[in-house]
């Protein structure tokens, strides 16, 4: 698979793309790094730090207990 | 008991005659009882003069039975006592019977008529020493330890971001109050799914393993939590259970224990992937600090963009060095260079043909010379003269040629003149008169 162009692998974890990302940006900081090279790096780590971000959006916050019956509801947290 | 040493073990045994006086044989039927009436004797004699009590001991010839009850032996150093102890009472105990452990047992010494043996009926054990919670955690540490379930290389590793975490633990305790509050402060969307549990008294420990499995069946989750909040070791016990741990091991979704507090330590802890101190602390193990993160993911795109800004600001600064450079100038270097060349070239030319120029100037010079004796201008300027017809350039060299009328032309060494012809007048002399270029016959006049 061709870097750059390709999209971020869907199944690849949260960590896995931040740490690549990191990688990315310690190579970018490379002085003797192609200019050319350094421009597939970056648009890469462009779509790596979205799929990152995607990735924290991706809870949806949701708090439920699991019933007796195995279903799903809203669980409201005891008061103090 | 105060007294001489003799015959009386026991008042009932009063009520008995004077020892064997077996005289006469008809004395016999009277006297005698049968076996069973003689063990009922003994039975009471036994069950009521000695009631309920501890006895200390030493566990020897244990035989667990299919049925659930334990047959063991309770000795000393000089004695032994068979026991028993039924599946009612067995089942309460939290450790294991086992051979060559001190106990103190609560129970009652009964008679086994058929086959004519004492007993204690035991109803309550524990281990002498240690509190029988505590045995009972040894022991089943030390039997998990050895199937290997608290091998270090057991443990997975949990996910850096989980996208939802299943809790194990009761709907109503401290646990899920702190779980939830922390996670959400370091992580607002984070999503969970409790399993509601009690997490103590009778039934816990199976209902803790059941909810595990269970989440584990669920789906979408990839870490559980499963804990309660501090107690005595009695409340932590279900997390000390065997079917607990087992669930735990069995568990396919990497598990977090969090049980009690930062010293309490149950059998839940060994055997699940992390032991967390304190269900605080799980969610704080288990839940990465959003805010952290999304500022990691801002500084190195940062990072991305200032190298790319630099690279291309280096590239742009290169080519303006560049452009005025040589590299770049010299095609028009080579330009003037040939142009200058050409120019050479052309000098050397104009040389050359000037050279020749001369030097053929010299020849036509040298050449004039030669010819000029030849040339009719001479023999004109000694008075001869050329004569054409007017506008021709062929001489006349015969009278014949011309007719009265005719204009003439008469060249001399210097001008001419134009003239009519009056007349003509033909000479004898034909021959002679044949002409070839005139002037070659000039030098012959």
């Amino acid at each position: 698979m061709s870097e750059g162009v390709t999209k971020v692998d869907e199944n690849k974890s949260f960590e896995e793309a931040l740490q690549e990302l990191e990688k990315l940006a310690m190579e970018m900081e490379q002085k003797d790094l192609a200019l050319a090279d350094a421009i597939t790096k970056f648009e890469k780590g462009i779509q790596l730090s979205r799929y990152c971000r995607d990735r924290l959006n991706e809870a949806d916050g949701k708090i439920s207990q699991l019933t007796k019956d195995n279903k799903l509801e809203e669980f409201l947290k005891p008061e103090e | 008991m105060p007294g001489g040493k003799p015959q009386s073990p026991g008042p009932d045994f009063r009520t008995m005659p004077e020892t064997p006086s077996f005289a006469g044989g008809s004395e016999r039927a009277e006297r005698s009882v049968t076996v069973s009436q003689l063990t009922e004797r003994i039975q009471s004699i036994l069950e009521g003069g000695i009631p309920p009590l501890w006895v200390e001991g030493e566990i020897s010839n244990f035989k667990p039975a299919a049925s659930g009850h334990l047959y063991l032996s309770l000795k000393d150093e000089k004695s032994q006592i068979q026991a028993v102890m039924f599946r009612l009472h067995a089942s309460a105990l939290r450790f294991s019977v086992e051979n060559g452990l001190k106990v103190l047992c609560f129970g009652q010494i009964s008679v086994y008529g058929p086959r004519g043996q004492y007993q204690l009926k035991i109803t309550h054990m524990k281990p002498l020493g240690v509190g029988d919670l505590q045995l009972a955690f040894e022991q089943l540490k030390n039997k998990l330890a050895a199937e290997g379930l608290f091998e270090q290389s057991r443990k997975r590793p949990l996910p850096f971001l989980p996208r939802r975490i299943g809790i194990v633990t009761s709907p109503t305790g401290a646990a899920i109050k702190d779980l939830i509050t922390v996670m959400t402060r370091r992580f607002p969307n984070i999503e969970v799914v409790l399993a509601p549990v009690r997490v103590q008294g009778e039934g816990a420990a199976a209902e803790i393993a059941s909810a595990i499995a269970r989440l584990n069946e669920l789906g979408a989750i990839d870490l559980l939590i499963a804990g309660r909040g501090g107690g005595s070791i009695e409340d932590l016990w279900a997390f000390n259970e065997e079917v607990v741990a087992r669930a735990i091991a069995a568990s396919r979704i990497p598990v977090v224990s969090a049980v009690g507090h930062e010293v309490d330590f149950t059998i839940a802890d060994f055997v699940a992937d992390v032991r967390a101190p304190t269900p605080s602390a799980a969610a704080e193990i288990v839940v990465p600090e959003r805010k952290a993160l999304d500022r990691d993911i801002h500084q190195t795109t940062q990072r991305l963009a200032n190298s790319i800004e630099r690279k291309l600001r280096i590239a742009k600064d290169a080519i303006t060095r560049l452009s005025s450079r040589t590299l770049f100038v010299r095609p028009r270097q080579m330009v003037e260079a040939h142009s200058q060349r050409v120019d050479d070239l052309v000098a050397t030319l104009c040389a050359g043909v000037r050279r020749i120029f001369t030097v053929k100037k010299t020849q036509f010079a040298a050449t004039l010379n030669r010819i000029e004796p030849l040339s009719p201008l001479k023999t004109m300027a000694r008075g001869y003269s050329v004569v054409t017809l007017k506008g021709a350039n062929k001489p006349i060299v015969d009278a014949s040629s011309v007719k009265p009328g005719d204009r003439i032309d008469i060249r001399f060494a210097q001008g001419h003149v134009t003239c009519r012809v009056e007349g003509t007048t033909q000479t004898p002399s034909k021959r002679e008169s044949i002409p070839s270029p005139g002037q070659s016959r000039l030098p012959g006049f």
